[in-house]
């Protein structure tokens, strides 16, 4: 009995850890497709708008969902107190909270916070640009790596698990 | 006045508090320089004991662009902001220039913060001289800081809301406020008292602003501060034939020295205003001239 136990708890236990690694990956390409969307929004609303960055960040917090909808509407939150600049804050954002994304796409997240509310619309609006494009490249290779390794990792684990819970048994 | 106080970071926000609340000095600007101690100008000018430091500027400037100088790309490149309470805060630094032109500026280092101070009822003596049944065109002539807008403000508030102890009906009146100081606009609404009746075009040139006023606002009084460019001319124009009384205000040391502009010689001579208020440093005035027209 206890040995079905161990049997079934190792399988599980791997099954699990591949169905884990698989919404990993399909949470990674969708984080950065949030990101892209909100960083349009950002965009379009710093070039054709005079809306507060406060504003422009609980509009995005309202359309987008968590956790980057979340992640604007604390950021605007905390902006409405904070002494020192947005860009700074944006950081430490960025490195507090917990997101499914590479080193690589952090590094991107966080280049759109230097200079942030600090530049003119044009500079503001360039630099922006150019993180979109960043963070579609990074969206459109978490988009390939989930298609092909995420039913890889899902069957891997189930897999993985049944040969280590045979082995064991 | 003490909202102004909300836009300093903390060590200096603590160091101006006593000044402000108290208006010690009776304050009219607050001057930040980098690395400077931080300078109150009033009846005397006075030093505070804490300096403007890298730190203070950049919270500072977070602090009244609220994080976004994108959106204050035209006011900035025009020397100053207006912020909550009315207050204007004119800013230096480095000017980009575009085609010999300024077309931004930055790295904004040296700020001066001119208070809005309401004075009601400073105007209420000159009402007497100035209006006889209805309000007559009248030229504020002063240098600064010698109380102009804070005396045209009064005007307008008076034409707007009328008063009870003068019998003075309250009238249509319209401030084209191009530099948002005499309401102080704060997205469009009015943080000073201007009046009841009171209507407020802000932030648009004044030529511009008074001819779309008189098709549009059918205004009885027009309020509009330090005209001197040439268009000005055709738009009083504009205003006193469509019967609306404007008063104005222009920066000189006295009549004759307004004059030497040849844009008020002008207006002078077409007898477009018919009395001119001179201001002295000291806030006094006096109605230096009175021009009959026909």
């Amino acid at each position: 009995m206890i040995k079905i136990a161990g049997f079934l708890f190792v399988w599980g236990g791997g099954t699990a850890a591949g169905f884990w690694k698989a919404r990993q990956y399909r949470q990674r390409a969708e984080q950065l497709r949030q990101f892209v969307a909100a960083f349009v929004m950002f965009e379009s609303m710093i070039r054709f708008g005079a809306h507060s960055m406060e504003h422009i960040a609980r509009t995005i917090a309202d359309q987008i969902t968590a956790p980057v909808g979340t992640l604007f509407r604390q950021f605007a939150d905390k902006l409405t107190e904070w002494e020192q600049e947005a860009g700074q804050l944006w950081v430490q954002f960025m490195e507090q909270t917990a997101l499914t994304v590479t080193a690589q796409d952090r590094a991107i997240l966080q280049q759109a916070g230097a200079m942030l509310g600090r530049s003119a619309k044009e500079a503001e609006s360039e630099k922006l640009r150019m993180v979109i494009r960043q963070l579609e490249q990074q969206r459109e290779s978490a988009e390939s790596e989930a298609g092909r390794f995420a039913s890889l990792a899902q069957s891997g684990g189930v897999a993985g698990g049944l040969m280590a819970a045979i082995l064991f048994y | 006045m003490t909202s102004i106080l909300t836009y300093f970071p903390d060590p200096i926000r603590s160091a101006l508090r006593p000044y402000v609340l108290n208006d010690t000095y009776g304050i009219e600007e607050i001057r930040l320089r980098p690395g400077k101690n931080v300078e109150i100008c009033g009846r005397t000018v006075h030093e505070l004991p804490v300096l403007f430091t890298e730190s203070c500027r950049h919270a500072f400037l977070s602090h009244i662009t609220s994080h976004s100088l994108y959106r204050l790309e035209e006011q900035i490149k025009r020397g100053y902001i207006t912020v909550a309470g009315g207050h204007r805060i004119g800013f230096a630094g480095q000017a980009v220039l575009r085609n010999g032109e300024v077309a931004a500026m930055e790295h904004l280092a040296f700020f001066n913060i001119r208070l809005a101070k309401e004075k009601k009822g400073i105007a209420e003596p000159l009402a007497r001289m100035i209006y006889h049944e209805r309000w007559h065109s009248t030229l504020l002539i002063g240098p600064p800081q010698s109380g102009k807008t804070t005396l045209l403000r009064d005007i307008a508030r008076l034409c707007g809301s009328g008063s009870a102890d003068r019998s003075i009906a309250p009238v249509k009146t319209i401030v084209i406020d191009e530099r948002s100081e005499l309401a102080g606009c704060l997205n469009g609404v009015p943080q000073l008292d201007v009046g009841t009746r009171t209507d407020v075009l802000d932030a648009c040139p004044k030529s511009e602003g008074m001819m779309m006023m008189i098709r549009s606002m059918s205004p009885d009084v027009l309020v509009a501060d330090e005209i001197g460019r040439p268009e000005d001319t055709a738009a009083l124009e504009e205003a006193l034939n469509a019967g609306v009384a404007v008063m104005a205000s222009v920066h000189a040391e006295s009549l004759s020295e307004a004059a030497r502009r040849p844009v008020i010689e002008r207006i002078i001579q077409a007898g477009l205003f018919r009395y001119y208020v001179v201001l002295n440093r000291n806030k006094r005035w006096t109605v230096q001239k009175e021009w009959v027209t026909a």
